[in-house]
């Protein structure tokens, strides 16, 4: 491993188009990062068709730069404007907007800025160590347990759906059922596809993904144009820039206990950023000694919940590159770009594609690198690009969802894939369902659907196969557990 | 709760529909057999997640029902303490776009992509795209800033630098095949 990636670090270093690419991913990362409304999945959704012409590692190197960026970007508009970029800011925006009222504006985004940077490295360094290890064991893993690893994923993100977790359900199951349009791989027997040729080889996963996440975005941003005005915007500027070295210096154990929260809350599978940034943020508060401060511009208060943010980014990509199973929506857009370069993430990338494996890491940490020094030297200019007005920036993602989504397959067919579930995506939102669950389903469809088969078939039908396999058993027990604990929970306090 | 029980009727009763007539068609159709568990063909998880769909449309809808029985029950007493929101004078104009917005404008959007991607091919991209910025540029403009519609040339000038900034980085640059 060790001789992998310092061959990776020549590589990656050796390349311009590769160092280009980053610092370009970083650039634009940060930019639609900072813009409310845009996070990083979208952010992703719309810059997956660049990277259609380039290599793999390039190409990989771009996107995860766009995602390591975009995850700090959120921050900068909850400090600067008090509206978190991204649903993981909120935290941020609790203590950052106090500090910047309170004429601290650029010392809030440098205390998030550090708290990016070591939180980011903490899940570097894991991701590093653990996922070889973990994708040796995943030879282990036989098809009963990757059929209950999947049910254990689109059960937990149907859990943590924001509302009622019926829609999650419902969202996922739609998922997996448009993941088995299409040719049958086991049987090549034509099925679902409503009589129309171009669905026989089944809806492909990045029209899809631009629609739900980009194209919808655009029509909900379109409802509340106007709603919004009164939005103030003079109050973004920036004063000073770096903090005491006496405050900073308090922050670092928060910063380390962050990351080590982010890493491992951002591995399991579709619990992700958002929870872990929270528990983080309350784990600060309880181990402060001025607890009162929070809520009022508590450094530790950005620093923690930031450095979780970033660490989940590693984090999340140790079940994705794995096991093949997505830790949140980005790393199911990471996955989707994996495919069309022709690699499929899960133990045999790790064997067959060291090199490129590696190469990931090395973009991540060149990545994180670039994030600090380019979020450093451009604080003072962050309020110009939060000013991005709507008439360029929605008309502008509508076409850029029409070129990628045509871009896939040079088709035409997958623009309109791309429209549908832009609308789709756009009523499920009125209906209160969640969207990531569909898209966890799609993706993880055929994984659910080959081996649930298959352990069927080799268990002769016996459904108890998945119960006598003790890793299995585990698995569903959770799912199980997930499931039914609202309803305990709910009893218990009735009965209170 | 009133809106919210009506969207989940709506929604359960097309979530019933729509996997009623999945599973109607799954399994009616004759080269795709049922799958029993021994040896599942290509309908079993198919047919498996339309019972559940089917499932959880109908658990919507009774939710749903659940909700409009406690909303009539409760009416009566409500009734009495109700008052009425009278807008305050100006309140209405000031809304009226954003209004405007909230009904018209995701299904104008849809609208015109439609038109947009049909175009492209008669049209070519350059061109499609220029008018399909302006538009917008120009409507949401409208929408957002009407005290200063002198200012509108920027909009169309801002469509023509995004369409050459476009084809200059996915055509030329990356070679990104554009429709």
């Amino acid at each position: 491993m060790t001789e992998t990636l310092l061959e990776a670090i020549q590589l990656v270093f050796s390349r311009p188009d590769v160092l280009g690419f980053t610092l370009g991913g970083v650039v634009l990362g940060i930019m639609l990062g900072i813009l409310p409304g845009i996070g990083s999945v979208m952010a992703m959704a719309v810059l997956l068709p660049l990277t259609f012409g380039l290599d793999s590692i390039t190409a990989v190197a771009f996107l995860i730069a766009v995602y390591s960026a975009s995850t700090y970007g959120g921050s900068v508009s909850a400090i600067l404007l008090g509206i978190p970029g991204t649903a993981q800011s909120i935290t941020t925006q609790l203590e950052g907007y106090p500090m910047m009222k309170a004429g601290r504006g650029g010392e809030a985004l440098t205390f998030a800025i550090f708290g990016s940077a070591v939180g980011g490295f903490i899940g570097l360094g894991l991701l590093v160590l653990f996922a070889p290890i973990i994708a040796r064991l995943a030879f282990n893993l036989q098809s009963t347990e990757y059929a209950a690893l999947t049910i254990l994923a689109l059960t937990l993100m149907a859990f943590v759906s924001p509302g009622a977790m019926t829609k999650g359900i419902i969202s996922g199951a739609f998922g997996l059922l448009l993941a088995t349009i299409g040719m049958d791989a086991m049987t090549f027997t034509p099925r679902l596809d409503l009589g129309i040729r171009q669905l026989r080889s089944g809806i492909e996963i990045i029209p899809v993904i631009v629609g739900i996440f980009g194209m919808a975005e655009v029509l909900r941003g379109l409802g509340q144009l106007g709603a919004d005005a009164a939005v103030n915007h003079s109050l973004a500027k920036i004063r000073r820039l770096l903090p005491e070295w006496s405050e900073l210096k308090k922050t670092i154990p928060a910063s380390l206990r962050g990351g080590l929260i982010g890493t491992f809350i951002g591995a399991l599978p579709a619990v992700g950023a958002p929870v872990a940034v929270v528990i983080s943020y309350a784990q600060e508060q309880r181990l402060s000694r001025n607890p009162e401060r929070f809520g009022k511009g508590a450094p530790e208060g950005i620093v923690g919940p930031e450095s979780c943010n970033n660490a989940s980014v590693g984090g999340a990509l140790i079940p994705m590159m794995t096991l093949g199973i997505p830790g949140n929506p980005v790393t199911a857009v990471l996955l989707g770009a994996l495919l069309v370069h022709g690699l499929t993430p899960g133990p045999r990338l790790f064997r067959d594609h060291a090199l490129f494996v590696s190469s990931t890491f090395v973009s991540l940490g060149l990545a994180i690198i670039l994030t600090t020094v380019i979020a450093l030297a451009a604080a003072r200019y962050f309020a110009l690009i939060v000013k991005l007005p709507n008439r360029l920036l929605l008309p502008m993602i509508g076409v850029l969802a029409v070129v990628g989504s045509f871009a896939v397959n040079n088709s035409f067919f997958d623009v309109w894939v791309m429209l549908v579930f832009g609308v789709v995506g756009y009523a499920m939102g009125l209906a209160g369902i969640p969207a990531a669950p569909l898209v966890f389903g799609l993706v993880l469809g055929p994984i659910l659907e080959t081996n649930l088969r298959r352990a069927l078939m080799v268990s002769e039908g016996d459904p108890t196969v998945f119960v006598t396999r003790p890793i299995s058993l585990g698995l569903i027990l959770i799912a199980v557990t997930v499931l039914v604990w609202p309803f305990i929970s709910a009893r218990l306090k009735g009965s209170r | 709760m009133t809106v919210s029980a009506r969207t989940d009727l709506i929604t359960g009763v097309v979530i019933l529909s729509a996997s009623g007539a999945g599973l109607y068609d799954v399994l009616r159709r004759a080269p795709v057999r049922h799958g029993m568990m021994g040896d599942p063909g290509p309908t079993f998880l198919p047919s498996l997640l339309l019972y559940l769909l089917l499932a959880l449309g109908a658990a919507l809808v009774l939710k749903a029902g659940v909700d409009f029985w406690r909303i009539a029950n409760r009416a009566a007493s409500e009734r009495s303490t109700r008052t009425a929101t009278i807008p305050r004078e100006g309140e209405v104009s000031d809304r009226s776009a954003a209004q405007w917005a909230q009904r018209f404008a995701p299904p104008l959007m849809v609208g015109s992509l439609v038109v947009y991607i049909s175009s492209m091919p008669v049209l070519g991209f350059v061109t499609a795209t220029f008018a399909f910025l302006a538009g917008w540029g120009v409507l949401i403009y409208l929408i957002e800033s009407r005290e200063r519609p002198w200012m509108l040339w920027r909009a169309i000038v801002e469509a023509a630098a995004v369409t050459a900034l476009l084809v200059f980085m996915f055509g030329a640059g990356l070679r990104v095949p554009l429709p």
